[in-house]
């Protein structure tokens, strides 16, 4: 509320110097990752053995499906909207994945693409009506479960051993994880945060209004998004079959809470386009290995889901904490 | 521009309306190939839809736009201006805050491509920023949401002038210097100005006008949807474009304007009732020592000044700061320039009908009881007879026309707003808050609501009213006028002429730019 | 003002509509709520053309299990028309959390059943107090708000569930299924519940706020309304419904289990939506929303007499939702 706005800004002070500095060196993803660290440390502490190259795979493999979901979630809340169905979607993939696909591949592999192409549908719906993302993905996800079941009643079938095998990969110099999870995560970051088209989406998710003003399709940006989080989708779908073995209608059913967690804790927020490719692989990892954690020490595991639904209510409040102390610090 | 026809814009008899409000009437206007003209007027004369019409984000009803020779019908939408040359600043700023400059840059620098693309793009941009604003300050990995308001302006500004795939030929800029302080004012008007002799072309519109009079070649000056004059900037003055742009036919009340000066100046305007103390301003005067300002029983206040100089939040927190109930207190309200305090409680009558107005879903009738539901019910429920009878009542009283079971959205603005009106006056409360209610009203009806404003005043209401229309100020028993928030000047409203107000609202001197509102808009 | 009370009624006439039977036929062709009374009834007498079932009984068993949804429904509703993306999906763990807490109290002694009800309603209404702080004061989206409560209430019960076995109050159960006549009595009381919020959200200060505040938050607020509070007190009312809900269908189902409420969660929304009421918020049908969950009810009645799969009863549900809101037309948009 002041008269002007000096061009020269006032000098800062030297932790608000020092908090910029820290920001743009290590940007969203620092903290989410050094949480992730420590919550590996403690492990290593209460069983060093999961540091040796088994031990990493042992606890690592059954995050990555985990990791997919969390990237799929990460594309819908970069468009400003959220995706209740991802875990349903997963559950349908695994199951096509168990059923259809060693009956016939090229029959499953349609009906994969044909997933991924109703997701497309979805975004443009949701753009072009401006309809909630919320209600119409919780529908889809009813929809979702209901083929899953048609597909395959109780679980059952078979995933194929070339994808059993290829998802189980563990060379045994480097964890079949870490390399996974490298290629992903490098990937998913190269491309959001160092293509141009990256930028587009982040910026389409902020300022969808101002995107479209310098000439650029939105309808096109939220379906690109809807259709990576499909593609993520699938991938963790195919992870899941491949270690589990079979197919399950509901095997992915906590992801739904578990993937938005994973955005929000990796410093990810709901206003759309704030997300790092980093900060949600960290995000995921921290909340998936929060949960190993919590088995190591011998908690329940119903107590597993609300210890991780805790995790993104406490971020959130902690969030919301420091907005308001730097609300009150601006108006003094 | 492979087209070199004297004319980048040619706009021939574009009409738009929205529902019943005829936002543009039959505009006409011409810029030259590096030439800089001005559009003046209020909020709602339809300024900003006729530049949506000129670069194609809208479609208008009739008439056609030329650019660079080509010509299309004004009814049409264009899908990538920027494709024609046409750039675009708007009011509200289309900076994605989640990004980076450099990346902010290359979503507006399509040539911006391949490996280097933020490269290239912060290259082009800072070339423009540089010479636009020297000493900008702006890094390339900063993100834009930790970006000073000034300093999103400027990136706005500079990317315009960026020689992306299509070269700028026409740039639109909507208030591009509301918050830029006046040195960067200063190096921006000289960076369009030697753009311009490149063949650039730029339209500007801006409420200060001083700006206008001195950097630009031609002023428009817009009221009602019309364009109404064409001024030489050499030659214009503040005062002959407000005088246009108010169109008020007040020779008669011309007297000469009250000797300029820099500090406080108050007029021997004294309360005109002896009644007791309704609302009480208190602000800190030049010496340290506080000023108060209060208002009476039965008086009506206007606020007056140019736009954005503090009347809004001032008369927002007379509201934010009445009691719930007749008569009552609450603790008094701080802003940044006054510490407020009322007795009794308040109703609240906003010209920005469709976000602070109305209830688009509900019928007419609804939207007038809404605010005076708790004398109409018994026993929790709503008395549908004795609504019918307050809706009834002030249909006949302010002449609203149409049934009341009409869809409020199905009326004119003018009939909107004396729905709103309604709805306030209906509470029957201590206080009745305007905030320019008659914008975009036609006259007669303008007329009807001075007539009602003085008997709801005879009859014991106090009004307090912000307008952005001076003519207005005269149906006042006391105006404020305020300069940069505070309180500069009281008058009678016999003094308040649009002279006077225009000479007290500048102080003799350029106004610091300012805009208080564009944090409560 | 003051010559309200000096003006004669008689000249009220002039600015009312005359109601002719053109204009209420109008009216009613108009409604929003028309499309899910026309669904209830085609899909009522599909079930009766091909089960051959009575149409009487048909519907009876259906209002009657469509009450708890529409009990539930009611509170989504509230939070669905107060706005600014308000959703509520923690009701359906609410309804499972008080079927336990009250059938425990209860202990299958009617004289324990006010008690019971009591306890059931304030789990909710606390439960939707947190829900409302969540989202008014620390800013959190209304899904996520709602769903972490929800989380929460799911591991609470989880934990708490397995060292109670709760038995509904018979006199409860009796309740729930009695009929007079034709009539089931708790279909009755369904309708009358319905009745009475569509008269708080139509004829109340309180529900016109509501609704004011779901279409203008701003604009309500320089009417004297308090949109922060109005909002936060449907969150409220939607934990104390769907409390509600759940001691009645745990007395109809014979007591508490964990699946309890499952269901409700998407249904819950369906209804609200099938009725005609803006999923962005600012206009709340409870006609439609009663039409809307007997055609669900039915709809499932139809699917299990034709065998349709569990799956198919998911697909239906769930395209049912998404087509609605595709072809509902939203009254303010612009484009």
């Amino acid at each position: 509320m002041t008269t002007t706005q000096p061009v020269t800004e006032p000098p800062r002070s030297l932790g608000q110097a020092a908090r910029e500095r820290l920001g743009t060196a290590f940007g969203p993803w620092f903290l989410p990752t050094l949480a992730a660290v420590i919550i590996f440390g403690l492990m290593v502490a209460l069983r060093p053995l999961v540091a040796s190259p088994t031990g990493l795979n042992l606890v690592l493999a059954p995050l990555i499906p985990l990791i997919f979901a969390v990237l799929a979630q990460m594309f819908i809340i970069a468009a400003g909207d959220i995706d209740l169905g991802i875990g349903s979607f997963i559950g349908l993939a695994n199951v096509v994945i168990a059923v259809i696909i060693p009956d016939s591949p090229v029959a499953g592999i349609l009906f994969l693409i044909g997933m991924v192409v109703a997701y497309a549908a979805m975004g443009v719906l949701i753009a072009v009506r401006g309809l909630p993302s919320i209600v119409v993905t919780l529908g889809m996800s009813f929809v979702w479960l209901g083929v899953a079941i048609l597909i395959l009643p109780t679980p059952g079938g078979v995933v194929p051993e070339g994808i059993v095998s290829f998802v189980r990969f563990n060379p045994q110099v480097v964890p079949g994880v870490i390399i996974v999870l490298t290629v992903v995560t490098v990937a998913v970051a190269l491309f959001l945060s160092r293509s141009k088209y990256g930028a587009v989406l982040r910026g389409s998710g902020s300022n969808a209004e101002g995107v479209r003003r310098a000439g650029w399709s939105v309808i096109r940006a939220k379906v690109s998004l809807y259709v990576l989080a499909a593609v993520f989708g699938l991938l963790s779908g195919l992870y899941l079959s491949g270690q589990t073995g079979g197919g399950d209608p509901y095997i992915a059913q906590s992801y739904v809470l578990l993937s938005i967690a994973g955005v929000i804790v990796g410093g990810g927020s709901f206003k759309g386009g704030e997300v790092s490719a980093v900060g949600a692989v960290a995000g995921a990892l921290v909340v998936g290995l929060l949960g190993s954690l919590l088995q190591f020490i011998g908690v329940q595991s119903s107590f597993q889901a609300a210890a991780q639904g805790l995790v993104l209510v406490l971020v959130l409040v902690l969030r919301a904490l420091v907005n308001w102390i730097q609300k009150v610090r601006r108006t003094l | 521009m492979s087209d070199q026809s004297p004319d980048t814009l040619v706009v021939q008899g574009v009409s738009k309306r929205f529902g019943s409000t005829l936002a543009v009437n039959d505009a006409s206007f011409t810029v030259r190939r590096g030439e800089l003209i001005g559009i003046a007027g209020h909020n709602g004369a339809g300024k900003s839809t006729i530049l949506k019409v000129v670069n194609g984000t809208i479609a208008g009803d009739s008439g056609t736009v030329t650019v660079n020779g080509i010509a299309r019908s004004a009814d049409t939408t264009v899908a990538h201006p920027e494709k024609l040359g046409v750039r675009t600043v708007y009011q509200e700023l289309s900076l994605c805050a989640s990004l980076r400059v450099d990346e902010t840059a290359a979503i507006f620098d399509h040539s911006a491509r391949g490996l280097s693309w933020r490269s290239t793009a912060w290259h082009n941009l800072r070339t423009v920023l540089d010479e636009m604003f020297p000493g900008h300050g702006i890094r390339k990995d900063a993100k834009i949401s930790e970006l000073s308001i000034a300093r999103r302006q400027m990136i706005e500004c500079a990317s315009t002038m960026i020689d992306s795939t299509v070269r700028p030929a026409l740039v639109i800029l909507d208030e591009p210097t509301s918050s830029l302080d006046a040195a960067s004012t200063a190096s921006f008007y000289a960076y369009l100005k030697k753009r311009a002799a490149e063949g650039v072309s730029v339209i500007i519109t801006t409420h200060r006008l001083h700006e206008m009079i001195d950097n630009l070649s031609r002023i428009y000056v817009m009221r009602d949807g019309q364009v109404l004059s064409e001024q030489r900037a050499e030659g214009a003055t503040k005062e002959s474009i407000v005088t246009a742009m108010g169109l008020a036919a007040h020779e008669s009340s011309r007297v000469a304007p009250i000797a300029d000066s820099s500090t406080v100046t108050t007029t021997d305007a004294r309360p005109t009732t002896a009644s007791e103390v309704i609302v009480r301003l208190e602000q800190p005067g030049d010496d340290g020592a506080s000023e108060v300002f209060e208002i009476r029983k039965g008086e009506i206040i206007g606020f007056a000044g140019l736009e954005g100089h503090g009347q809004l939040l001032a008369l927002e927190a007379v509201y934010r700061a009445s009691a719930r109930r007749s008569g009552a207190v609450r603790a008094p309200r701080r802003t940044a320039h006054h510490a407020v305090s009322v007795t009794g409680d308040s109703a609240y009558v906003s010209g920005d009908r469709g976000v602070r107005g109305i209830f688009p879903l509900w019928d007419v009738a609804t939207n007038i009881s809404f605010s005076s539901l708790g004398k109409l019910t018994a026993g929790g429920l709503v008395k549908p007879k004795a609504e019918a009878a307050l809706v009834h009542e002030w249909y006949s009283r302010l002449g609203i026309k149409g049934q009341s079971t009409d869809p409020i959205t199905s009326l004119s603005g003018g009939t909107q707003q004396k729905a709103l009106m309604a709805r306030a006056m209906a509470v029957g409360s201590d206080l009745l808050l305007l905030e320019d209610p008659t914008r975009g009203v036609d006259q007669a009806t303008k007329s009807e609501v001075y007539e009602l404003l003085r008997g709801q005043a005879a009859e014991g209401q106090t009004i307090v009213w912000y307008s952005t229309e001076n003519e207005e100020l005269r149906n006042c028993d006391r105006v404020f006028v305020f300069r940069v928030g505070k309180i500069v000047a009281t008058i009678t409203g016999a003094d308040a002429t649009e002279d006077a107000v225009i000479a007290l609202s500048f102080g003799g001197q350029d106004v610091a730019p300012i805009d208080l509102e564009g944090a409560v808009r | 003002m003051t010559n309200l009370e000096t003006r004669p009624e008689t000249t009220l006439s002039a600015p009312t509509t005359n109601r002719t039977a053109g204009t209420v036929a109008l009216r009613v062709l108009k409604h929003p709520a028309l499309p899910a009374f026309v669904g209830m009834i085609a899909i009522w007498l599909a079930i009766g053309a091909i089960a051959g079932r009575g149409l009487v009984e048909t519907i009876s068993a259906g209002i009657i299990i469509a009450t708890f949804l529409v009990i539930v429904g009611i509170g989504q509703l509230f939070v669905i028309t107060v706005g600014n993306g308000g959703i509520d999906l923690s009701v359906s763990y609410v309804m499972t959390l008080s079927a336990f807490l009250a059938c425990q109290i209860m202990a299958g002694n009617d004289a324990n059943i006010a008690t019971g009800i009591i306890v059931a309603v304030i789990a909710g209404v606390v439960a939707g107090a947190v829900s409302a702080a969540l989202i008014e004061f620390v800013g959190m989206p209304p899904l996520v708000g709602t769903l972490a409560v929800g989380f929460a209430l799911q591991t609470i019960t989880l934990i708490y569930s397995g060292s109670v076995v709760g038995v509904a109050s018979p006199a409860l159960s009796d309740f729930t299924t009695a009929q007079i006549g034709p009539f089931p009595i708790f279909g009755i009381v369904g309708i009358v519940i319905a009745v009475a919020f569509a008269v708080i959200l139509k004829r109340t200060s309180y529900g016109r706020r509501i609704e004011a505040v779901g279409q203008k938050p701003v604009a309500a607020s320089f009417a004297n309304a308090r949109p922060a509070l109005i909002r936060a007190s449907a969150y409220v009312l939607s934990g104390g419904m769907a409390g509600l809900a759940g001691v009645f269908l745990a007395a109809y189902s014979g007591g508490p289990s964990l699946g309890l409420g499952t269901s409700y969660q998407l249904a819950s929304i369906a209804v609200v939506v099938l009725g005609g009421s803006l999923i962005a918020g600012g206009r709340g049908i409870i006609s439609g929303l009663w039409a809307g969950a007997v055609l669900l009810t039915l709809l499932t009645t139809l699917a299990n007499i034709t065998r349709l799969s569990g799956g198919w009863q998911f697909i239906i549900q769930g395209a049912l939702i998404v087509l609605v809101l595709a072809l509902s037309r939203n009254p303010l948009a612009r484009r």
